[in-house]
C-alpha cells in the first residue's frame, strides 16, 4: 500500500512535475509573442546609414525591395521606414557614387538597423568609342563592316581596299582601289597584314584608276582602316594605314566554290586538329566575256585578267597563343589604249605579288609577346608606247613588341621593326628595229630601324588617354626622326569625344631618291596632325563626326616630266562624317561624307596648288535589305570632280609640238556619279549544302564618268575619257559545303 | 488493474522522453540536413528561377515580363550580382522564345536577344558559369541563324561561347541540352546537324541523373530536355519513343503546357 501510495504519490508529482513544464514553457511562448508583438503594431524600420569611418552618410534612398516602400535618411544618417509588409524582406540604401547596402530583415521588427554605405570604386566599364581616325572592318562586335558587308558592297567587287573607300576619310579620286587620305597621296597609306608591310607601290596614274594590294576578306578577322591619329607603334606611314588580320584557325570544316561571268574560285577552311586548322583560297579571272557583253568605255588590250592563291595555317600554341603563317601569291595583267596624255597612247602592265607572313601571338598572362616575320615580293612591268618601266621590290620585315597590361586601367607596349627594302627601277626604250636602249637602271637598298613606347591609361573610368614615342631612322635618309603621339577618348553614356595629336613621318619610296644629286638632302616626309572628334550611338545606329588638320613638309612628289622635286610643303583640313541607321527590322543604311580642302607645292612649279586629293566632298550612300533569304544593297556614290592640270596652248620645240601647261590641278573634272545594286539569294540545298546566287548591276544608270582628259595630236583638243566599265551585270553562285 | 496502471504509465514515460530526446536532438539533425536559407542576392536570384520556370512551363510570357521587373528591381539593389544578370538574361532568353513568330527574327525579338547578350556578357566577367555560356552561345546562334549576314556577325562568337561553356561544364545537362536544341536547328556545313542534337540532348538527360546544384544555381531543363527528345523521336519516326519521352517530360513537370497541350495531343493515344 505504501508501495503504491509512494508510487502514487511519486506519479503525482512527476505528473505536476511535467504540467509545469508544459506550463512554463506555455507561459515563456506566451510571453515571447507578447514581446514580439510590442514593436510590431508600428511597421516602422528604424536605423541608420553609415561610412565606413563611422561618419554620418549623406542623405541616402532607403527602400523596401519587396514593396518599394521608401524614404531617406537625414543628415545625421538616420531614418524610418514605414510598412505594411510582413515577412522576410531585402532592406536597400543607395545613393549615386557608392554601392548599394543591402540586408535580409524580417518584419515586424523592433531593433534598429546599421547600414554601411561604400563608395564606388571607380568601374572600368568597356570603352566603346572608337579612337580617333579610326575605324574597323571585320567580325568584332565595334566593327563597321563585317567581311560579308565587304563582299555585298555593290561596286566594290569584294575588294577590301574598294570597301575601304565607303568609310568616311578616302577620296573617291578615280575608280580604282587607292586610298586617297585626307587629302594626301595613294602612297602615303601603308598596308599591313598581321602588321607586316604588304607592298602597294601605286606611282603613276594607272589609266584604270589608281590600286592598292589587297587579300581576300573572308582571309580576314578583322581591317583596322586609320584616317589618321594611329599610335605609336606604326611608322613611315604619313596619312593612312590599313591593318589587316588574318582569320584564326576554323573551328569546323567548311568550303565554298564560286563561279561567275569572268571569275572562277575555290575556298577551304579545314579544321584539322584540335590545336591546327587551315584556310586556302584560288581565284582566277578574266574580264574579257564580261567586256565582251557588255562593252568596254575604254580599248582594253588585254582585258584585266589574273588570279590568286592565299592561304593560312595556325598552331594554337597555347591557352591564349597561336602561331600563323600566311602566304600570298597573285599575278594580273591589262592592257589600255588612250592612257597617255595624247590620243591613242597605249598601256599594258603586268604585275606579280607574293608574301610570307609567320606571326606569334599570346594574350595568356599579363606579358603580351607579339613577334612577325615576313618576307614580300612586287614584280611589275609596264609598257607605254616603246618605253619600258620595270620594278623590283623586295622587302624583309621583322616587327616585335611586348605590351605589359596587369589590369584594365594601364597598359604598356615596347617594341621595334626592322625592314630591309631592295628596290630595282627600270627603264628602257626600243623604237623600231633598233637595240632596245636602256634609260636608266637604279638599284638601291634601304634599311630603316624603328622603335616605340606606348602607354595606355584609363585615367577616369570615362577617359582613356594613349600617350607614346617612337623613332626612326633609314638608311637611305641619314636622318634620326622623333614622333610624339596623343590620343584621348571621352565617353559618357553613348556620347564620346575623342582628340589626337601626332607627328609622323614616312621615307620616300627610293624611286624619288637620286643619290647622284648631293645638292638637295632626302629627307623623310612629315606631317604634324590635329584631330578632334565626336560619336554618339553603338554599332547599328550612331553618328560619328571629325574634323582634322594637317600641315606636310618635306614632301617628295613627281613631276610631269617623270623629274622628281622634294622639300615641298603642303596642307590639309577637312571634316568626315559617318552615319549608321536602321531605316526598319530589315534595312541599315550607312552615309559616309568626307570634306577636304588640301593644297601642296606644286613640283613643276613649286606654287601652291590643289593636290590630287583635293576632292572637296564625297559621300558614298549604302543601304542592305534583308527580304528573308534575299539581301539586296545599293550604293550610291558622289564626288566633286578632282583637280588637275590643263593644256592651255602649245609651244615648238625643233620639228616636234610641246603643251603648255595651265595653273597647276587649276581644273576641275566633272563631278563623279555612280549607282550599284547587288542581290544575294541564300537556299539551302540539303546534304548540309546551301547555295548563294548573286548578281551585281554595276554602274546601274550607265553614266559616263569623266577620269581625266587627254588632248589630240596638237593639243588643240580636249577629250575626255571615261571611266572603264559599262553598265554591267555581273552574276554568279556560290556553293557552300 | 496496477499492471495497467503501470503500463500506461510507462507508455507515458516513454512517449514524454522520447519527445524530450526528440526536443533535443532533432534540431541540429535538421540544421544538418537543411541548407541555410538563401539571403541577399541569392535569395532574390533563386526566387526568380523558380517563377522563370514556373512561367515557362505555363507558357506565360506576362508572369515572365513580371519576373524580369522584379530581377530589374532586385538589380537596383544588387547591381552586378552575376546570378541576377544570369537569371535576368535567361528570363529574356525564354521571352524570346515564347515570341509569336519565332521563325522570322522581328525587331523586338532581336532587340530582347541583343539585351539578354549584354546581360550574360556582364555576368560571365563577373563569375564564369557554364550555363551563361551556353545561354550566350544560343542566343547569339538565334541571332546567326536568321540570315547570310548575321550568320557572318554571329556565327563565330556564338561557336566561341558553346566551346567555353563545355569547357566550364562538360558533364553540365544544361549546356548538351542547349548545345543539343542548336545543333538540331544548324546546317551540318555549320557544325550542327539532326543526329549531333539527338545525341547532345540524350547525352544532357543522361546527366539531368547526375545533375543536383545547390540553390540558387540554375537546375532547369530536364523536363524540357524531354520536350525535345520527343520531337526528335517524332521527327526519326519513333512514336512510342516520342510519346514516352513527352509522358516523361509531364512526369517531371506536370503543368509542363507545352508538351501537355499542343506536343502530347499531336502524337495522339497509343495505339
Amino acid at each position: 500500500m505504501h508501495n503504491t501510495i509512494m508510487r502514487v504519490s511519486r506519479r503525482d508529482w512527476l505528473r505536476r512535475r511535467h504540467a509545469l513544464a508544459a506550463l512554463l514553457g506555455a507561459a515563456g511562448l506566451s510571453v515571447a509573442s507578447a514581446t514580439h508583438a510590442q514593436g510590431a503594431p508600428s511597421g516602422l524600420v528604424r536605423g541608420h546609414v553609415r561610412l565606413p569611418n563611422g561618419n554620418p552618410a549623406p542623405p541616402t534612398t532607403i527602400f523596401l525591395l519587396e514593396t518599394q516602400d521608401q524614404t531617406a535618411s537625414d543628415s545625421r544618417g538616420q531614418f524610418a521606414l514605414s510598412s505594411s509588409y510582413r515577412g522576410v524582406a531585402t532592406l536597400v540604401a543607395r545613393r549615386v557614387g557608392f554601392v548599394p547596402a543591402a540586408v535580409d530583415i524580417t518584419l515586424p521588427m523592433d531593433t534598429a538597423i546599421t547600414l554601411t554605405l561604400v563608395p564606388m570604386p571607380p568601374s572600368l566599364s568597356t570603352l566603346t568609342v572608337v579612337a580617333a581616325g579610326e575605324y574597323t572592318l571585320g567580325s568584332g562586335r565595334t566593327a563597321s563592316l563585317t567581311p560579308l558587308e565587304i563582299a555585298q558592297t555593290p561596286g566594290a567587287a569584294a575588294d577590301v581596299a574598294k570597301a575601304l573607300q565607303t568609310l568616311p576619310g578616302p577620296q573617291n579620286v578615280d575608280e580604282g582601289s587607292g586610298l586617297f587620305v585626307r587629302g594626301g597621296d595613294v602612297t602615303e597609306t601603308r598596308v599591313l597584314l598581321d602588321d607586316a608591310w604588304l607592298l602597294s607601290p601605286a606611282r603613276f596614274d594607272n589609266p584604270i584608276g589608281h590600286v592598292t594590294a589587297t587579300v581576300n576578306p573572308f582571309l580576314l578577322d578583322r581591317t583596322i582602316f586609320s584616317a589618321g591619329g594611329f599610335g605609336a607603334q606604326y611608322g613611315n606611314a604619313l596619312s593612312g594605314l590599313v591593318r589587316m588580320e588574318t582569320a584564326g584557325r576554323p573551328l569546323v570544316s567548311s568550303g565554298n566554290a564560286t563561279a561567275s561571268i569572268g571569275n572562277a574560285g575555290l575556298s577551304a577552311a579545314l579544321a584539322l586538329h584540335g590545336r591546327v586548322g587551315v584556310r586556302a583560297n584560288a581565284n582566277i579571272r578574266a574580264l574579257g566575256p564580261l567586256i565582251a557583253i557588255f562593252g568596254e568605255a575604254q580599248p582594253y588590250n588585254p582585258p584585266p585578267e589574273g588570279g590568286d592563291l592565299s592561304g593560312t595555317i595556325e598552331w594554337q600554341s597555347g591557352k591564349a597563343g597561336r602561331v600563323r603563317l600566311f602566304a600570298l601569291r597573285d599575278r594580273s595583267r591589262f592592257g589600255v589604249g588612250n592612257a597617255g596624255v595624247r590620243s591613242g597612247t597605249s598601256y599594258a602592265s603586268t604585275t606579280g605579288q607574293h608574301m610570307l607572313v609567320l606571326s606569334w601571338r599570346d594574350s595568356a598572362t599579363i606579358w603580351r609577346p607579339a613577334l612577325t616575320l615576313a618576307r614580300s615580293g612586287f614584280d611589275r612591268t609596264e609598257s607605254i608606247e616603246t618605253l619600258r618601266l620595270g620594278t623590283r621590290l623586295g622587302v624583309t620585315h621583322l616587327v616585335g613588341a611586348l605590351g605589359w597590361q596587369p589590369d584594365g586601367r594601364i597598359s604598356v607596349r615596347i617594341g621595334g621593326d626592322l625592314e630591309r627594302l631592295d628596290a630595282r627601277y627600270s627603264g628602257t626604250v626600243k623604237s623600231g628595229e633598233a637595240p632596245e636602249r636602256t634609260l636608266y637602271a637604279a638599284n638601291s637598298a634601304s634599311d630603316r630601324t624603328g622603335a616605340f613606347l606606348e602607354a595606355t591609361v584609363r585615367q577616369t573610368p570615362n577617359l582613356r588617354v594613349i600617350t607614346g614615342v617612337r623613332s626612326d631612322r633609314a638608311t637611305i635618309t641619314g636622318v634620326r626622326t622623333i614622333d610624339p603621339r596623343i590620343s584621348a577618348v571621352w565617353q559618357h553614356g553613348t556620347l564620346g569625344l575623342t582628340a589626337a595629336f601626332g607627328v609622323l613621318h614616312q621615307v620616300a619610296e627610293p624611286t624619288f631618291f637620286r643619290p647622284q644629286d648631293t645638292s638637295s638632302r632626302f629627307d623623310p616626309m612629315r606631317v604634324r596632325e590635329s584631330i578632334v572628334g565626336a560619336q554618339w550611338g553603338g554599332d547599328s545606329v550612331g553618328l560619328r563626326v571629325e574634323l582634322y588638320d594637317k600641315a606636310y613638309t618635306n614632301l617628295w612628289q613627281f613631276a610631269p616630266n617623270f623629274g622628281v622635286a622634294g622639300n615641298g610643303h603642303g596642307h590639309a583640313r577637312g571634316a568626315d562624317l559617318f552615319l549608321r541607321t536602321r531605316l526598319s527590322a530589315t534595312t541599315r543604311s550607312r552615309v559616309a561624307w568626307s570634306i577636304v580642302r588640301s593644297r601642296r607645292d606644286d613640283p613643276e612649279t613649286g606654287v601652291d596648288a590643289p593636290a590630287i586629293g583635293d576632292v572637296r566632298h564625297s559621300v558614298s550612300w549604302i543601304t542592305e535589305r534583308v527580304f528573308g533569304r534575299l539581301t539586296v544593297n545599293t550604293a550610291l556614290r558622289h564626288a566633286t570632280g578632282r583637280p588637275f592640270t590643263d593644256i592651255v596652248g602649245t609651244r615648238t620645240a625643233g620639228d616636234e609640238r610641246l603643251p603648255v601647261f595651265g595653273a597647276p590641278n587649276g581644273e576641275r573634272l566633272p563631278a563623279y556619279w555612280r549607282s550599284d545594286i547587288s542581290a544575294s539569294w541564300y537556299r539551302p540545298i540539303g546534304g548540309g549544302r546551301a547555295m548563294v546566287l548573286w548578281g551585281d548591276l554595276s554602274n546601274l544608270f550607265n553614266r559616263g564618268n569623266v577620269m581625266r582628259y587627254r588632248w589630240n595630236a596638237d593639243y588643240r583638243e580636249r577629250l575626255p575619257v571615261l571611266a572603264p566599265f559599262n553598265r554591267a551585270l555581273y552574276a554568279g553562285a556560290t556553293l557552300l559545303y | 488493474m496496477p499492471a495497467q496502471r503501470f503500463s500506461t504509465e510507462c507508455i507515458r514515460r516513454i512517449v514524454y522522453s522520447t519527445m524530450l530526446l526528440a526536443c533535443i536532438t532533432l534540431q541540429p539533425l535538421q540544421a544538418q540536413s537543411t541548407p541555410a536559407p538563401l539571403t541577399g542576392a541569392a535569395r532574390w536570384a533563386d526566387s526568380a528561377h523558380v517563377q522563370i520556370e514556373r512561367a515557362m512551363l505555363a507558357y506565360d510570357t506576362a508572369a515572365l515580363a513580371r519576373v524580369g521587373t522584379m530581377l530589374d528591381r532586385a538589380l537596383s539593389a544588387f547591381s552586378n550580382d552575376p546570378l541576377l544578370l544570369h537569371y535576368r538574361a535567361y528570363g529574356l532568353y525564354r521571352e524570346s522564345m515564347l515570341r509569336e513568330g519565332d521563325g522570322e527574327l522581328s525587331a523586338a525579338k532581336e532587340r530582347t536577344l541583343r539585351s539578354a547578350i549584354d546581360l550574360l556578357e556582364r555576368s560571365a566577367a563577373a563569375r564564369p558559369l557554364a550555363e551563361t555560356q551556353a545561354l550566350l552561345s544560343s542566343c547569339l546562334g538565334v541571332l546567326a541563324g536568321t540570315g547570310m549576314v548575321n550568320g557572318m556577325r554571329y556565327g563565330n562568337a556564338a561557336s566561341t561561347a558553346g566551346a567555353e561553356a563545355r569547357a566550364l561544364g562538360p558533364n553540365n545537362p544544361r549546356v548538351a541540352l542547349l548545345a543539343g536544341i542548336g545543333a538540331w536547328f544548324t546546317p551540318s556545313m555549320w557544325g550542327g546537324g539532326k543526329d549531333k542534337g539527338y545525341a547532345l540532348v540524350q547525352q544532357a538527360i543522361g546527366a539531368f541523373a547526375n545533375d543536383q546544384p545547390s540553390p540558387p544555381l540554375p537546375s532547369w531543363g530536364a523536363a524540357e530536355a524531354y520536350a525535345w527528345l520527343g520531337q526528335m523521336e517524332k521527327s526519326r519516326g519513333n512514336m512510342s519513343a516520342a510519346r514516352a519521352a513527352y509522358d516523361r517530360a509531364l512526369a517531371l513537370a506536370p503543368e509542363y503546357r507545352w508538351v501537355r497541350d499542343q506536343l502530347r495531343p499531336a502524337l495522339g493515344a497509343a495505339r
